[in-house]
């Protein structure tokens, strides 16, 4: 446990119902004498975009589903996208998880509160004046969107340049349908355009606009291109007919231009866009699926989740293979030739995989497809001065980078978080005020503190209703959202682990985080000395 | 640290406490100069802080047309201040009280009227009548949102550690966030000082630290910037306590004997008939040994005991109701037990503070004070909303001629780097808490009357020692713990000042605030003046000066 001063010995007399408290921290922000903080819960921690998950999961436990739906909104702008496609590292923080059975499904009650909302369900957010403004975000992903959805808020007017013909990045182009339906991305999107974005697709940086004309037309820019760009791999056979792009796959497939499929197909990858061309795979009709990663099984960077889902939907794994050479019969693919990788990273821990050259095996291939990772498009970033990895600001201009283009490829709720740093960075830019006073502050909270397990029920984590693939022509999602039983039930195993209380014993009883507090959860009792 | 690595804000008018008075001259100055730059820096978050929190029972000093003139206002506050007033300064609060207190009116504070549609005014002070019945809960979001709208930016969470002066005027305040020990500047033309007095002095005797009458955020913060800054200040030999509810250190005593309560010492004799004040029941408990005074309404009717609990209960300190519920006192029963406070220093409800004129300049070109920081003797809420708006456009028209002073680098680099040492005080055994109990036990200890020499020149040892002891053994374990050392030295630093005040001033005034054991009588012809404390040549040297009562001129 963390030091504390003599005066913390002191009884606490700030009281919090925890059947009330929404744990949404305006009592620690409106304490005049900076006595409260907020224990956070392991599962806000863990978030990039510090959702309240405590605080919507509480609200299922308690009936009170709008209420849930408000807060997780209150952070997060796409809660039926996220509750499909996030790879919940608050599960992975989750305490009951750490600490007993499994953790609460959080991810699985995102999608209950937001499936079934139509667009006009939705609320939009009222933005602030008209500040007079402009911003241009280029780049139509989860980190652009997000940044938009930001700027637009504080009062700019922001224009979103996506280089396709409908905006939505990897989330419209890259995660398959069956994973994320398409109605879900525009459902979701519309909140933007509700909002006053603009969306000017077919309009590509470094095409139809370049970047030095958007800084110049435009009071600020993001750019968040993200990673189109697939890695190539430099083996013999390469560029024999029938090996493809896992993105271009993917995205064909969202175009509705994919050719049907058949025999065998290897996929050659372990991370999601891996995982997924190959799910797409099964359902374009090959006869069989392989997915050939260099990486041991327990170590494929694609979601768990997902790996066992495909694998029950007929994928094979082929882990620790790399492929040596595509063999050729008439110009097309026929089959590859993979040799052992004993390891893929070196001591140093970087990329660099050894292979054993006397291990050699072949599998049949009609189609390859290659999903090794992508990258952003390195003639956008010539000659851009170091970025600030605090603010995401480019050197002194007026252009920000957000997403995948930063780091490399992440998860949807990374980029969205990255895509939020770099609109408070132009919030602050075009205010005049300094980019990064307060950033580096975790908030008025501790994360060190014992846990009450007891609130938690006995219950076994929900299992979602899967629907049974069918094969080829399947392109349903297999898994079903919880019901409004199972969602109460899951959201009774949350220990509920956080929780606002007064840490510092300087309380002056003056009542405004009792007053404040929207949920009349807390009482301040006269502290005993004076009791 | 590099200058871009922190916030550099320009202003014309900053403000330095966003409480009563800071609210207030936040809103004038914006009225006055609304092409003006207004910065407020708030060391709480400004829509509560300061000492009304939440609301108020009464605007204590009104002349009200027809009831009261500004002139008897200033004959009887100088009666209450034993004669050491500066007369404009008064005069000036009295003569704005009323339009400011229509002023309040029109921005939706109440001020109740009976059924004859008058106005309840009560005596409080020994000649004419001024204390005018509020009943407004949302006092200070009121002024909060009219601060907000104003344009004015508050900066909550920061506290104003140094004032720059350079030129021999005010150039720059540099500010510290209290959670994440960020540093910010800010370049200004004017500031206003409005961080209240020194609430957190001694220690109270319900042995909570943060137990204090006076709001707890205030360790005079103002007074100290004023006075590193050069400014003059003045009364800090009035070391005042209260005599309030025992235990909560809540007010209440106007709001019953007003209303019919009956006051009695420890051998249950009535002491409410003539006119009994804080001070006369500090002088009974003090010299008569009378005490504990008790206040009691079992013969009051159940309208007037409710009348009571409507105003104590809703508007300054809501807790009493809790705190009174707890103790099983029922006012139809019971009887309320009253007790001295711990020793404070405030301007508004005693007579500390950075020296002004009636325009509320104080001795540094560009530096302004309001509300309990500076001195408007005894001017309470009224003298903080008053001077609020006189410093704010003196302020303001006093930025209109002058531009923003060069600020030598070297000023900034120098706090930065002594901020920055203090970060490194981590493996230190004593926490910055366990020091400011010490602290506030000696100031409790030496500086409470009765006073005398010897107990004095303990005091000057002892926070001698203590500036010692901050900076070798005092622990800075996390960002939070830093603005509290700067708070911890201010009240050591105020401690200096009144004892240093409280050996000058050879006789008894006040009484029992300033009691000397050694000097017990009043002594007009000697001392019927006011002590001004500066800044020495020296390092730690306060330099001491007599100055004459300033009159008002024929008029």
């Amino acid at each position: 446990m963390p030091e504390i001063n003599f005066l913390e010995a002191l009884s606490d007399n700030i009281v919090i119902d925890k059947t009330k408290c929404v744990f949404c921290g305006v009592c620690v922000e409106t304490c005049i004498l900076d006595n409260l903080r907020l224990k956070l819960a392991p599962c806000r921690g863990a978030c990039p975009l510090g959702v309240n998950v405590q605080g919507y999961v509480q609200e299922i436990k308690r009936g009170r589903d709008d209420k849930a739906r408000e807060i997780l909104r209150e952070t997060l702008i796409f809660p039926e996208i996220l509750g499909r496609v996030c790879p919940a590292p608050c599960e992975e923080a989750c305490h009951r998880g750490r600490t007993a059975d499994a953790p609460v499904a959080a991810r699985m009650l995102k999608r209950y509160l937001a499936q079934g909302q139509q667009e006009e369900d939705i609320p939009v957010p009222e933005p602030a004046p008209n500040t007079g403004k402009k911003v241009a975000v280029a780049g139509s992903g989860p980190a652009g969107l997000q940044a938009a959805h930001d700027l637009r808020l504080a009062g700019h007017q922001v224009e979103v340049l996506e280089k396709e013909e409908e905006p939505g990045g990897m989330l419209r182009w890259a995660i398959p349908l069956f994973r994320l339906p398409l109605e879900v991305v525009e459902r979701e999107l519309s909140l933007l355009r509700r909002m006053g974005v603009e969306f000017k697709c077919r309009t590509g940086v470094g095409a139809q606009v370049t970047l030095d004309e958007l800084k110049t037309d435009y009071h600020a820019v993001v750019l968040a291109a993200g990673c189109p760009r697939p890695l190539t791999l430099e083996v013999e056979g390469a560029d024999l007919e029938g090996v493809v792009f896992g993105l271009d796959l993917l995205k064909d497939l969202r175009a509705d231009k994919v050719p049907e499929l058949g025999g065998p197909v290897v996929v050659i990858g372990g991370g999601n866009v891996a995982v997924d061309a190959a799910r797409a795979a099964l359902r374009l009709g090959a006869d069989r699926v392989t997915l050939v990663s260099l990486e041991a099984k327990e170590e494929l960077p694609a979601f768990a989740e997902e790996v066992a889902l495909a694998q029950k939907e007929g994928l094979r794994l082929e882990p620790s293979w790399g492929p040596l050479r595509f063999l050729g019969q008439g110009g097309r693919v026929a089959g590859v030739e993979l040799q052992r990788c004993l390891a893929v990273f070196n001591p140093q821990g970087l990329f660099e995989p050894a292979f054993d050259s006397c291990e050699l095996k072949t599998v049949e291939a009609q189609t390859v497809i290659v999903a090794i990772g992508q990258s952003r498009v390195q003639d956008l970033f010539q000659g851009l001065d170091r970025v600030d990895p605090l603010t995401l600001r480019v050197g002194e201009t007026n252009l920000f980078l957000a997403g995948d283009c930063l780091d490399g490829p992440g998860t949807v709720v990374r980029a969205m978080k990255s895509g939020q740093e770099a609109a408070e960075s132009i919030n602050r830019f075009l205010a005049g005020e300094h980019l990064s006073y307060g950033r580096e502050y975790q908030g008025p909270v501790v994360t060190e503190f014992e846990i009450d397990t007891s609130p938690g029920s006995d219950e076994p984590r929900a299992v979602p209703l899967m629907n049974q693939f069918s094969g080829k022509g399947d392109f349903n999602e297999p898994e079903e959202p919880l019901s409004e039983d199972q969602a109460r039930t899951e959201a009774g195993r949350c220990f509920s682990c956080g929780a606002p209380f007064g840490k510092f014993r300087t309380c002056w009883f003056c009542l405004p985080c009792e007053v404040e507090c929207p949920e009349h959860a807390l009482w301040v009792d006269i502290p005993y000395l004076l009791r | 640290m590099k200058s871009n690595q922190y916030p550099v804000i320009e202003a014309d008018v900053a403000i330095v406490g966003g409480g009563s008075a800071g609210a207030v001259a936040g809103i004038r100055a914006r009225e006055v100069g609304p092409d003006k730059r207004v910065v407020v820096l708030e060391k709480g978050h400004a829509k509560y802080s300061g000492c009304i929190a939440r609301g108020m029972d009464a605007l204590n000093i009104v002349a009200v047309p027809g009831v009261a003139t500004p002139e008897l206002y200033v004959e009887s506050n100088s009666l209450a201040c034993d004669g050491i007033m500066d007369e404009p300064v008064n005069y000036r609060m009295a003569e704005r009280s009323w339009p400011l207190m229509q002023k309040l009116i029109n921005w939706g504070v109440c001020f109740p009227k009976d059924d004859q549609g008058e106005y309840e005014i009560l005596q409080v002070h020994p000649k004419g009548r001024f204390c005018v019945t509020m009943k407004e809960p949302e006092l200070k979001t009121i002024l909060y949102q009219r601060l907000v709208d104003s344009g004015a930016r508050v900066f909550n969470r920061t506290m104003a550690a140094e004032l720059i002066v350079e030129e021999g005027r005010i150039a720059g305040v540099l500010a510290l966030n209290v959670r994440t020990g960020e540093t910010m500047l800010v370049r200004t033309k004017t500031v206003i000082l409005s961080a209240g007095g020194t609430a957190r002095f001694g220690l109270p005797s319900n042995g909570s630290m943060y137990g204090v009458y006076d709001f707890p955020g205030n360790t005079g913060d103002g007074y100290c910037l004023a006075y590193r800054a050069g400014a003059e200040l003045s009364g800090f030999e009035y070391t005042l306590y209260y005599y309030i509810t025992k235990d909560i250190n809540a007010p209440l005593l106007y709001i019953t004997l007003t209303r019919g309560a009956h006051l009695l010492n420890a051998f249950d004799q009535r002491r409410d008939k003539d006119h009994p004040s804080i001070k006369t029941m500090c002088q009974e408990d003090f010299f008569d040994h009378s005490g504990p005074l008790r206040i009691r309404m079992d013969h009051l009717p159940e309208k007037k005991i409710k009348e009571i609990e409507d105003l104590l209960f809703t508007t300054e300190r809501p807790a009493c109701e809790r705190f009174h519920a707890g103790r099983d006192n029922d006012f139809r029963t019971g009887e309320i037990e009253l007790w001295p406070t711990e020793v404070y220093l405030c301007g508004g409800h005693g007579m500390t503070g950075v020296r002004m004129d009636e325009t509320g300049r104080t001795s540094v070109p560009g530096l302004y004070a309001a509300g309990d920081t500076s001195l408007c003797a005894r001017g309470h809420l009224s003298g903080a909303f008053v001077y609020g708006e006189i410093s704010a456009e003196s302020a303001v028209e006093y930025s209109s001629s002058v531009s923003l002073a060069k600020i030598d680098p070297a000023k900034t680099e120098g706090f930065l780097a002594e901020r920055s040492s203090r970060l490194d005080w981590k493996d230190r055994p004593i926490t910055i808490e366990e020091f400011e109990y010490k602290v506030r036990r000696i100031i409790s200890d030496y500086l409470r009357p009765p006073k005398n020499a010897y107990k004095l020149n303990r005091l000057l040892w002892w926070m001698e020692r203590f500036r010692k002891e901050l900076k070798e053994m005092v622990r800075v374990a996390d960002r939070h713990d830093l603005f509290k050392t700067y708070e911890v030295e201010n009240i050591i630093q105020c401690a200096t000042l009144s004892a240093t005040a409280s050996l000058e001033r050879t006789e008894s005034r006040w009484l029992p605030w300033h009691y000397r054991s050694d000097f017990p009588d009043r002594d007009d012809e000697n001392w019927m003046k006011h002590i001004v404390l500066k800044k020495g040549r020296e390092q730690d040297q306060v330099q001491v000066e007599h100055k004459e009562i300033i009159r008002m001129k024929a008029r």
